[in-house]
């Protein structure tokens, strides 16, 4: 394999960590976040910043960076607890902007739009990383490793206690079962595991830039996650490499590249918007269609009926 | 204090801005609960078809037809798109994801003309004329911004209130039944508010294509204000959408006392998620219970 399909091969890895681990969320909790790119960019970034600026060793980066993640997700918890629906989408988006907002203008830590250069990947005995195709191999391990506990906690009970939630929260509730632990749990868990796609995004690239953990990546892994079917593991595997492929083969055709970027995102648009007339359930969403969860994903949630009422 | 006036006055700009685009929402929201995130892409439109027609009409022309046009896209949205997604039985989340993809097609479909370049409408020298009040001045455009915003306001509020497609429009909002019982086609009042919403959104965009020029990704940020003054204001509140988006403006504009301008969006955005957190029901409600609790 060249270098060029290893290097996609392993973007793919690392966008696959990120939309089943966003699925958890959307597919699974029915919290629907747009601040993805958020999770990922504090992971990314906390590994570059004490990397580089500190010279820290990559495993005790690595520990704080997932920490830190799985905090920031804690954080995004605090608003789903309290509201849902449309007023959620917005609460996220809030803190999307935000995150993106101190990626770029905190200068003095995360090196404001200049970035970070200089990231080295890890050494591990005889393993070295720094070789493309080992690297793949280390991606590709923990992606796969995240899809196998993504898949369990799923079909556990605890995945049973994030369905009965994301369908009705109020009989969740009635039925005793922990709605807030449910929802915090989860959020810190998908901030982790996000936190996890972006250190390996870190080691990937050796170099950050603030447009990577933009509205629009968080947009492209919500693409993900609804083309291969929000509940589906597998799916969102899929979709993170169709999602990866497209530009890609946009790539091979003769583009003018200041018109490249901007026509792949009406790609993406399009191909949004064509799934949700011909297959709103995503690719391996499943022949059942199943209305009532996604009316109440967004929308008619109990909460946005209350504010109506009220 | 000189200096606190003037960014009031700024703030009046912004909150304009902000105004006119939660307006729109407000009324788009509130009728047919749809999370209409393509009215950032109306917005674009506006100051997008705006600069483009100037290459072929004079300025005057060109923006109402880029208003316009914009109108028709709003419309063209609901017609084309969400009503034959809910005959499919798809709403809520379906139904916003389509609204963001329209975005994004629209969105970057100028972008590919025009690359990197912001799209800056040459609105004459008129526009960035000087004009003293008291010891602290804004440019026309600023002030013309300012008074169309209230005048469109008003206007609206008025057609709401005297109208019977005003009342119509209100009755749909609270019970879209209510339309069907009295023998009313439903579309008619989705194709009113749709392009009530959108031609005070285009207004908006044509203002910032001729101030700062249209970019992309920017009316994703006005939008998202926008939505916090809606809910802040309280949903179906078209006066409290008003009221809110220009607090929001003052307050971002004041905030510069303190921070420096590339943070103050986000110190709005921190304070919107401790109100939400806070208060669900948004900043009205907690004045309610205020007063209840006076009295």
């Amino acid at each position: 394999m060249n270098e060029y399909v290893l290097s996609i091969a392993t973007l793919i890895a690392i966008y696959a960590i990120l939309s089943v681990s966003l699925s958890l969320l959307v597919g699974h909790t029915g919290i629907f976040s747009m601040a993805h790119a958020a999770l990922f960019g504090v992971g990314a970034y906390t590994y570059a910043v004490l990397t580089v600026q500190f010279g820290w060793a990559p495993g005790p980066a690595l520990v704080v960076a997932l920490l830190l993640a799985a905090l920031a997700g804690a954080v995004m918890a605090v608003p789903s607890l309290r509201v849902s629906g449309d007023y959620f989408l917005v609460a996220s988006f809030a803190l999307q902007v935000v995150a993106g907002s101190v990626f770029e203008n905190w200068t003095s830590v995360t090196g404001g739009t200049g970035g970070i250069p200089g990231i080295e990947r890890p050494a591990m005995g005889p393993l070295d990383f720094g070789d493309s195709g080992a690297f793949l191999g280390l991606a590709v391990v923990v992606a796969l490793l995240v899809a196998a506990v993504s898949l369990w906690l799923v079909r556990s009970p605890y995945g049973r206690m994030l369905h009965v939630v994301r369908d009705d929260e109020v009989v969740a509730a009635t039925l005793g079962k922990p709605v807030r632990f449910a929802k915090v749990s989860v959020t810190v868990l998908a901030g982790a595991f996000a936190g996890l796609a972006g250190v390996l995004y870190a080691q990937y690239l050796l170099y950050l830039s603030p447009g990577t953990f933009e509205v629009a990546t968080s947009v492209s892994i919500i693409t993900m996650v609804v083309l291969g079917g929000m509940t589906s593991v597998v799916g969102a595997v899929i979709g993170a490499a169709v999602i990866v492929l497209i530009p890609q083969g946009l790539r091979q055709l003769d583009i003018a590249s200041s018109a490249a970027g901007p026509l792949e995102q009406v790609f993406f648009g399009l191909l949004l918007i064509l799934l949700m007339f011909v297959r709103p359930q995503g690719l391996l969403g499943g022949s059942r269609r199943r209305p009532t969860r996604s009316t109440d994903a967004v929308g008619d949630a109990a909460e946005g009926k209350a504010v109506h009422a009220a | 204090m000189d200096l606190f006036v003037q960014l009031l006055l700024n703030g009046l700009v912004a909150g304009s801005l902000y105004a006119l685009v939660a307006v729109g929402f407000a009324l788009i929201f509130a009728a047919t609960r749809h999370f209409h995130i393509a009215h950032a892409a109306v917005f674009a439109a506006g100051g997008y078809f705006a600069y483009f027609l100037t290459d072929f009409l004079p300025v005057g022309p060109a923006v109402a037809a880029a208003v316009l046009l914009s109108v028709v896209l709003g419309v063209a949205l609901v017609t084309l798109l969400y009503r034959p997604l809910e005959r499919r039985g798809g709403a809520g989340f379906v139904l916003f994801l389509v609204s963001l993809g329209a975005l994004i097609v629209i969105d970057n479909v100028f972008t590919v003309g025009l690359g990197a370049q912001p799209a800056r409408l040459a609105a004459g020298s008129w526009f960035t004329t000087t004009v003293a009040i008291g010891e602290w001045s804004l440019i026309a455009g600023q002030v013309a911004l300012i008074v169309v915003a209230f005048l469109l306001f008003g206007g609206l509020v008025t057609l709401l209130a005297k109208t019977r497609m005003g009342k119509l429009v209100q009755a749909f909002s609270a019970n879209p039944e209510f339309v069907e019982i009295v023998g009313r086609k439903p579309q008619v009042v989705l194709v009113v508010v749709y392009a009530l919403g959108s031609l005070l959104a285009a207004v908006a965009g044509v203002y910032v294509a001729a101030d700062t020029g249209m970019q992309p990704g920017l009316g994703e940020t006005f939008f998202i204000v926008s939505v916090m003054a809606v809910i802040i204001g309280g949903i179906g509140s078209i006066t409290g959408s008003f009221v809110a988006a220009m607090l929001l403006g003052l307050l971002q504009n004041v905030l510069l006392l303190v921070m420096g301008a590339e943070w103050t969006l986000a110190a709005i955005f921190v304070l919107f998620l401790v109100l939400i957190t806070v208060s669900p029901e948004g900043l009205a409600k907690i004045n309610f219970r205020r007063v209840k609790a006076s009295a």
